[in-house]
């Protein structure tokens, strides 16, 4: 099955000029087109919105187009210029344009959409409620020192607070991060107090896990109808339990992805797959969808 | 002499309701108990600890009780669903919907 591009279904936003004013369905159809096709589809960036304007030659046909490419995760825009014939044919691109005066001055861009407020609390959550796995335990307090380290702000849930008040406290507080160490199922995880499922993520919305990196490391997580409900709620990546994960060596998994990603700067991605590699007896227990790209 | 069951000594938590409102020790006592004879006993793989929620009808009695049961050596909870009656005694055994599972 061919996986979802990150960025394709991203709103891309063609700007009245004062050559044109608007621009009818068509030609904003093939600026679109345009846009989506070889600059979106084309980059690892995850990406929230795009604002094109489209710059005319003397006899008032497009020449190019400036888009201003808001990014998903942190509030940078990439502005690229296209050089485009008649008909909005790409001809060129130009990644390292860093637009005119006029640009900034006349684009009157509206404010970028936050992605998510910035939160007063912590930046990471990790926690497990079944502490008395002393495995468990200690990849928790691990990743928590590797975060802590990284310079990030971070809770540690153990045994009885890992219940479903804290985990849904957090988990829809737009934090960066999230990992769970304990027991699981297709349709949720087990807390200390009964289960967080699918049908609670179902609820939070389009946005309301956003921008997390969630890694739930227990059993069968990674199906539905918990995979689709977390990516449905706005999750940056999740990583799960596609099958059932062994106590012991998938807390070393655990660990390892951190560590890579959070100190070495790895892409998420490549350190899952190096880490089930190194730690794990099998390939293919784990799962990771999203963003697979570094985690900053 | 004949061997003690892996699951024998499994611990059985009987959780709150969502109100918080916690079952008679006398009920938890033949929950743990039916628990034990039912599911554990009879089951080939060990389990670590079940954990069990009450779904009660408009009188408060007894309907559901859904066990996550957590395995011993994998990070998987096999989630059970126990019809029982006003007594508890078993009306079905089924494996739970993971939707359904509260």
């Amino acid at each position: 099955m061919k996986e979802k591009n990150v960025n394709e279904s991203v709103e891309i936003v063609v700007l009245p000029t004062a050559e044109r004013g608007a621009y009818g369905a068509r030609e904003t159809g093939k600026i679109q087109q345009s846009v989506m096709a070889k600059l979106l589809l084309a980059a690892k960036e995850p990406y929230h919105k795009v604002f094109v304007r489209v710059k005319h030659g003397p006899e008032g046909g497009p020449q190019a187009l400036h888009a201003y490419m808001l990014r998903a995760y942190t509030y940078t825009a990439d502005i690229v210029r296209v050089a485009v014939d008649a008909n909005y044919n790409v001809q060129s691109i130009d990644t390292s344009y860093a637009g005119e005066e006029e640009d900034y001055a006349e684009a009157a861009l509206p404010a970028p959409p936050s992605p998510s407020k910035p939160a007063p609390g912590p930046d990471m959550v990790f926690g497990t409620p079944v502490p008395e796995i002393a495995t468990a335990k200690a990849g928790v307090e691990y990743a928590c020192q590797v975060a802590k380290a990284a310079g990030y702000k971070v809770v540690k849930l153990l045994g009885k607070d890992a219940n479903q008040a804290n985990y849904k406290k957090y988990l829809s507080g737009h934090l960066k991060a999230f990992g769970n160490i304990g027991h699981g199922f297709t349709g949720g995880i087990v807390l200390a107090d009964g289960n967080l499922t699918a049908a609670w993520v179902s609820t939070l919305g389009k946005k309301g896990l956003s921008p997390e990196v969630i890694y739930f490391n227990s059993c069968q997580v990674f199906n539905p109808p918990l995979q689709p409900a977390i990516m449905g709620a706005g999750a940056r990546t999740f990583v799960g339990g596609k099958v059932n994960l062994l106590i012991g060596p998938s807390e070393e998994v655990f660990k390892c992805f951190w560590t890579k990603v959070l100190k070495t700067a790895e892409k998420m991605g490549t350190a899952l797959t190096t880490c089930e590699k190194q730690k794990y007896p099998v390939q293919g227990a784990h799962g990771i969808r999203g963003d697979l790209g570094k985690f900053k | 002499m004949k061997d003690k069951h892996a699951n024998a000594s499994v611990a059985i938590v009987v959780l709150p309701g969502p109100t918080g409102e916690t079952s008679a020790a006398a009920d938890r006592r033949r929950i743990q108990r039916l628990i034990r004879d039912r599911l554990l006993l009879t089951s080939k793989e060990p389990y670590r600890k079940v954990q069990v929620e009450v779904e009660r009808g408009p009188d408060g009695s007894p309907k559901v009780l859904v066990a996550s049961m957590l395995r011993a050596n994998t990070y998987t909870a096999d989630i059970v669903k126990v019809n029982v009656d006003a007594e508890y005694n078993v009306l079905s055994v089924e494996p739970s919907s993971p939707d359904s599972a509260s």
